[in-house]
This record gives C-alpha cells, structure tokens and sequence, in this order.
C-alpha cells in the first residue's frame, strides 16, 4: 500500500478523530432535526437554520458575559430570542408560498450573520465573543472526573461535550417522535400533503406552520450553543448558509421525514468531511478544503440516482407525495 | 324567518376578482336546510370561485355569506369549516402519502391531541378521542365500501375511491352543508350512482345539507330538490329542475341561444 492510505487509516484510528466527529455530527443533529420537522414533515422550506444557530450562540454568550445569567438560564434565554425571531419571520412570510418563503428564510439567516459581523458594540464583530464558558469547563471536569473513575481516559478533552450533546440529541429525536406520532403530528402532514385540504377540514394551518418553525427554532439554537461550546467562542463566520446547506445534505442523507435517520446522516456526513482531512494530496489546504464539498456533492448525487428517499426514508411516501 | 324552513345558506351580492377579470360578479342564492341543491352553469361561469368565496379560499369583494344566520363573510377557511360548512375539492384533495385512516382521523374535531400542550399533559383525553374516532371512522370507511383499504396509502387508490375517500373524510368533520364541487367527475357510473345514493341517506338519516356542482345533468335532475344557475359570475335563475330545465335562460347560457331541450345536452 502507498502513503497516502496509510496515514488515512492511521487518522481514523484516533480516539481523538472520532469525539470530535461525534461532537459535530451531534450539533448538525440538532441543527438538522429542526430542517427534518419543517421540510420533512410540515412542508416547510426552512433555508436559514444557521440563522437560528446564531442567534442561539450568540444570545447565549451575551447572557453570559454582559448580564451575567448562569449558563443553563442563559441557553433558555438564548432560546426564547431564537422563537421570538422566528415567529417574525413566520408570520411575516409563512404566508408565501414554499419557494418564496425558503428565500425569506435564507435572507433573515443572512441578516443575522451581517448583524453579528456588524455590530461590534453588542457581538465583537470579526473578533467574535469568548469567556462564556466556565460554568461548561467546571462541568466538563467533572464530568472527565466521573469517567476516569470508571477507567476511561479523554485523550482530547472532548468526551464530555460528545456525551451531553448526544443525551440532548437523543432526548430530541424521542420527542419529536412522540410528538409526531400525535394528532398534532398527524396535521403537520396533512399541511406538508395539501394545505388547502386541512384547512377545508378545520385546521388552522398558520398556528400548526408557525409551531414547526418555533421548534426547529429551539432545535438550531441548542446546536448554536453546543457549536459555541466546541469551538469556545463565537464568531460569524461558524453561521455561513452554508451551515443550513450541510443540515439539508444531512437531512437528504438520512431520508426525508424520519428523525433517526438524520442522526445517521449526521454521522456519515461528517465522517466523510473531516475524514478528508488525512489523505495526502498534493493539493494545497484550501483546494483539499473545496474537494471535501466535491466529494460530498458526488455522494449525494448517487444518493438521488439510486436511493433518492434517502437511507432511512419511506420510498412509498415519496412517489405518492407528489 | 321561521325555524322550519330557515335557510342553511344565504349568499348576497359576493363577488371575486383574478385581476382585471371578475369571476364571481354579485352571486346571490339561498340553500334551504335539509336540501339538495346543485348548482350548475357553463364552463367558466364562476362556479367553483363561488365555492371558494364563501369558504373563505378566495377572498371576497363586499356582499355577504350567512351559514345558519351566522355571517362568515371574509372568515378564514378553518373557522368556517368548523361552523359546519366543509367542502371537496374538483381535484380530488386526498393526502396520498398518508394512509386511508390517518386521512380519516385527520378530519375529526374537537381532538384535544391536536394542542401540543394537550399532547404532554393530557394524554389519557387525546387516547380516548383517538379511539372513539377511529370507531366511527372504521364505520364510515365499511359504508363506503373502503374499510379494506384502511391502511394502505390513500396515494394507492383508485380515482372513484379517491372521490369516495374525500366525502368520508368530509362527513368525519361533521358537516352540517357539504360543498361538493363535480362529485361525479372521472367516477364510473355505478360507483357515481352510489355516491348519489349516499346522498340521498345523508340527507335524510343525518339531516345534512347539500350544495354540489355537477355537469352530469341526468344526476341534476334526478337528485337535486333545486337547482341554481349560473352565468358569467351571476345566478341568473334557480328552480325545481324541470322548471329549470325547461327554461330559454338555460339553454341560452350554455348554448349562446340555440334553443335545443336541455334533456339532448345531457
């Protein structure tokens, strides 16, 4: 065998390669749950889920360094912003049509992330904003503590944050489970099948449209702040489009309304996005950077010609959806 | 008004423009309770836009909508469906990628289950409305003769049984008018007969009210107690069928003055 495999699969025989894949595969989890919710099962084409992400960090770490809120009041707060903007949003544009409604969304994600790039005084601007993070660093020690009693060691500090971003990863795929499985759920369907339908039948639409986007709101701020966490600051390049780009790859991925699947799509896409990384090319950083993507384009373009439901997808409910 | 034979539907003076074109142009009707009323009319004689103005899909210009002596001019399309006005769609509205059932529970009101908050926190009161609805829903699917295909996706079915699908899960919202827009459309004769004869049961067993458009005038005349009339956007008649049918109105409506007996249209 040459070089360049070898020191592939030297990479991807790290602990440390696998926490922090499993660490971002749980924020894009989270991030990509909220996409499942709208697009897969409301019929909602929600382009700016790094939006939300956004104003979750940030709103966080503001609590946190300039009002001086504990953490777990500052993630709720972080929330509640998140929500609040999204039923701006939604009631402003919900009534669009999908495609236009997609274009609001993506807008107002931008807007934020100019917002955040911006105004210095409240963000930091390019600086970005740190020091929110203590009350998380006195958890995660102890959190380390509790597992090198059991005898598991922590080669890169990040096991601690790989456990609870998957315990709220898991925690959410469970309820939107449940939840999906109500008769609340059940409408959300009927609207994604034909809005006019369950409107002739009693159902107020909007107020089922607007209860999708306030959840995938809550979903992409808790990724917002789990991403703060990882990368201990925040700054506005972490929300680029293509943020919500990677949670629709991942949703694609792991099949259109099913939320155990976006779990999987999460894994895999990242995975494949810092696996790239060890393999020897000689290429320079940012042309490797840019092959990541390519690879990842070619994947999902097999995906579409041979599994287009996706992994985990109901094949039946895409043909006859339409 | 007295209460016995007091209007289910009043419609005055509503009307409905696309743009420069006015498709509805100062309809007014009346639909008594307890009848069976078709509404019929050339192509493009505003008929379905009707249908949409007073079930708030379109919005309406002026005049007024009265469900029961209630005014719900200008309301949105759920509140009115709750009062008890439900309407079809011409295009069959099934929701293919959901299962005959689902389509059917779908369509029941009053299921606290559909609150988010009822979901957590009253979970015995939404499992006790799902099972009495599924009860009715099974039996409304054996009526109809689609209890077989009560689990498959409503996607799988037949166009007729789609159009069956369609009234059973209007008659799931407890519908005191049913809007029927071309019931009979792409439905194979036997099975078109049947769906009059469910009709005809409603009305008398459940006491609910019918307004249907349909081209198929042999159903017109043998089916409707009245029928009304449309052209360019206007009722310009309505009647027992065979005053209608004998009337020079019609038949210059659907034929530009020709005066040919409307039972050879048919």
């Amino acid at each position: 065998m040459s070089g360049p495999l070898a020191i592939a699969l030297g990479g991807l025989t790290e602990v440390g390669f696998w926490s922090g894949v499993g660490v971002l595969a749980g924020i894009y989890t989270l991030l990509a749950l909220g996409l499942q919710i709208n697009v897969g099962f409301t019929g909602i084409l929600n382009f700016g889920q790094a939006g939300f992400m956004a104003i979750g960090a940030y709103a966080m770490a503001i609590l946190v360094i300039d009002f001086r809120v504990p953490f777990l009041l500052a993630v709720l707060g972080a929330i509640a912003v998140a929500v609040a903007f999204a039923m701006v949003i939604g009631m402003s544009s919900l009534r669009l049509r999908a495609d236009y409604f997609s274009i609001a969304t993506l807008a107002a994600a931008e807007a934020v992330r100019m917002f955040a790039q911006n105004a210095q005084g409240v963000t930091g601007g390019n600086q970005g904003l740190y020091g929110f993070d203590r009350a998380w660093a006195d958890a995660s020690r102890q959190i380390q503590d509790w597992l090198s009693a059991i005898g598991i060691g922590d080669a890169n500090g990040l096991l601690p944050l790989l456990l609870v971003v998957w315990l709220v990863a898991l925690v959410a795929i469970v309820a939107l489970r449940f939840l999906q499985r109500s008769p609340w759920g059940r409408v959300l369907r009927a609207i994604r099948e034909d809005e006019d339908a369950a409107r002739s039948l009693g159902k107020n639409a909007l107020r089922f449209r607007l209860q999708s986007l306030a959840i995938a709101a809550t979903l992409g701020a808790l990724s917002g702040v789990f991403l703060a966490l990882n990368l201990s600051f925040v700054n506005p390049q972490a929300f680029e489009p293509q943020a919500s780009f990677i949670g629709f790859a991942v949703l694609i991925l792991g099949g259109l309304a099913s939320y155990g699947g976006v779990a999987f799509g999460a894994i895999i896409m990242w995975t494949l996005l810092e696996a790239t990384r060890f393999v020897d090319l000689p290429l320079s950083d940012t042309q490797i950077a840019s092959l990541r993507f390519v690879l990842v384009g070619a994947l999902l373009i097999g995906l579409m010609a041979f599994r287009p439901q996706g992994v985990f997808g109901k094949r039946q409910e895409m043909v006859l959806g339409d | 008004m007295t209460d016995a034979s007091r209007p289910m539907l009043e419609v005055r003076d509503v009307a409905c423009s696309f743009g420069g074109l006015r498709a509805v142009d100062g309809a007014t009707l009346t639909v008594e309770e307890g009848s069976i009323t078709a509404l019929i009319g050339p192509n493009g004689a505003g008929k379905t836009t009707l249908f949409n103005v007073v079930t708030g899909f379109c919005p309406c210009e002026g005049g007024s909508v009265r469900l029961a002596g209630q005014e719900i001019a200008r309301w949105a399309p759920h509140r009115i469906a709750r009062l008890g006005m439900v309407r079809t769609f011409q295009l069959t509205k099934a929701l293919s990628a959901m299962p005959v059932i689902d389509n059917m529970l779908l369509a029941a009101p009053d299921q606290p289950g559909e609150r988010l908050a009822n979901v957590v926190l009253r979970p015995r009161a939404v499992h006790a409305r799902e099972r009495a609805v599924r009860d009715q829903a099974r039996e409304l699917l054996a009526a109809f003769r689609l209890e077989r295909h009560a689990d498959e996706y409503a996607g799988t079915l037949s166009g007729g049984q789609r159009k069956l699908l369609e009234l059973a899960r209007a008659l799931m919202a407890r519908p005191r008018l049913l809007l029927l827009d071309e019931p009979l459309a792409g439905v194979n004769p036997s099975l078109g007969l049947e769906l009059l004869q469910h009709m005809q049961r409603l009305r008398t067993q459940e006491g609910i009210t019918f307004l249907f458009i349909e081209h198929d005038m042999e159903a017109v005349m043998n089916h409707a107690d009245l029928v009304v009339v449309m052209a360019e956007g206007r009722v310009i008649l309505s009647g027992p069928p065979r005053a209608v049918a004998a009337d020079d109105r019609v038949i210059d409506a659907y034929l530009g003055g020709k005066h040919v007996p409307l039972e050879e249209i048919a």
